[in-house]
């Protein structure tokens, strides 16, 4: 289901506990060291990537679905084609450790280049590698 | 190709599964080229090895591989190095229009071979490693002094960072210590995915110019193979060239 979308007046209303509700709702990571401006800067920055969507005040739903699209997310021999525009990179670390058995430590590569910032938000067409530690052996 | 220059380091579990594909491949080659293939490493095989590593007789790994490729493929070229691969003898094993096997179980040994394939100006690297069923073959390409992919050690951190010791740091007792279970299976998949991209240098043409993918992933579990493509690091030369270097050259023996 779609997160829901809030307006800056309501994120200001929040406190910083409200605030990492609405972040893990996005999938994006909370740090306790950002103020809430720039949490909230954060977030609405993801909603208007495509993160979230705004059933309150699309109730017809004609909005524009900027989560529309299709990110490839691979980590050594698994891989897959995913609905997670929109989504952070945090996010889908923490939604497909399982299924594509990504280390914690493993390193993120978006379309061949590292990504330090896990928040980043995917776009249609990305292509996500979790990079697989090298065979030990041989 | 008229001329290939081959060097396996590392005749163990993947290496000693590698070595005589890639004799039988170059045997029967057409046209015919001249084919040199060196097999490098300082252990020997003994019984413990006889679960997973093809080997006639005890001894060197490299000296008996040889012995054995050489009665079998008469037209291939063969040279055995009874030494590990170090920092003061890469120079000597690796050569500018190498194509490199690299099929050590360490990531220091991976790490000298990539700093010094740094200071060529045309090389292959192909770098294989495997877990239990798992595992990974990178490709690093250099053509006239520049990376056609990223390096082995551009992706991976822990190559480049390497928290282990390559054999000839390393005292006999902590290399056994340092021996973990594998499979076979697993160490002959690795080099049977390396045997395609020396397939694919020789056959497929503009391979070493615009290669679809830079590193293979393998997982026995989902029995799949997954290429990914891995397109150079824009970085300052990491390397210098080595000037006067020290120490003893390694005693090269030839096959044939």
């Amino acid at each position: 289901m779609a997160a829901k979308k809030y307006s800056e007046q309501e994120l200001l209303g929040k406190t910083k506990l409200g605030l990492r509700d609405v972040l893990k709702e996005l999938g994006l990571e909370f740090d306790n060291a950002k103020s809430n401006e720039e949490i909230i800067k954060m977030i609405l920055t993801a909603q208007k990537s495509g993160g979230g969507h705004n059933v309150d005040n699309d109730p017809d739903g004609d909005e524009e679905d900027n989560t529309a699209g299709n990110v490839t997310i691979t980590c050594g021999g698994s891989t897959g084609v995913f609905q997670v525009v929109g989504k952070s990179i945090a996010y889908c670390r923490k939604e497909f450790t399982a299924s594509h058995n990504i280390a914690r430590d493993s390193e993120a590569l978006l379309n061949g280049t590292k990504m330090a910032d896990e928040n980043h938000i995917l776009k249609d067409e990305d292509y996500l590698e979790f990079v697989k530690k090298s065979g030990d052996k041989l | 190709m008229k001329k290939l220059n081959i060097v396996i380091v590392g005749i163990g579990g993947g290496g000693s599964a590698l070595a005589p594909k890639i004799a039988r491949y170059c045997q029967y080659l057409k046209p015919a080229a001249t084919v040199n293939i060196t097999l490098v490493d300082g252990d020997s095989y003994e019984e413990s090895n006889a679960k997973r590593q093809l080997f006639t007789r005890y001894g060197n790994k490299a000296a008996v591989t040889v012995e054995s490729l050489t009665l079998q493929f008469d037209r291939v070229s063969f040279t055995s190095i009874a030494e590990y691969l170090t920092p003061d003898n890469v120079d000597f094993i690796i050569g500018e229009d190498s194509i490199v096997f690299l099929c050590v179980d360490n990531n220091r040994s991976r790490k000298v071979v990539d700093d010094y394939a740094h200071t060529l100006k045309n090389v292959v690297i192909v770098c294989g490693g495997n877990d239990m069923t798992d595992g990974n073959c990178q490709i690093y390409i250099r053509r006239k002094g520049k990376d056609v992919t990223a390096s082995i050690c551009d992706i991976h951190t822990e190559t480049a960072n390497p928290a282990d010791k390559a054999p000839y740091q390393m005292s006999c007792e902590e290399m056994a210590a340092a021996s973990t279970p594998q499979l076979f299976f697993a160490n002959d998949f690795v080099s049977t995915l390396m045997c395609v991209v020396l397939w694919q240098i020789v056959e497929v043409k503009d391979f070493l110019d615009k290669p679809p993918f830079g590193e293979v992933y393998f997982d026995m579990l989902k029995v799949r193979a997954e290429p990914v493509v891995r397109n150079p690091v824009a970085k300052a030369a990491k390397v210098d060239r080595k000037k006067g270097k020290k120490g003893k050259k390694p005693t090269a023996k030839k096959g044939r």
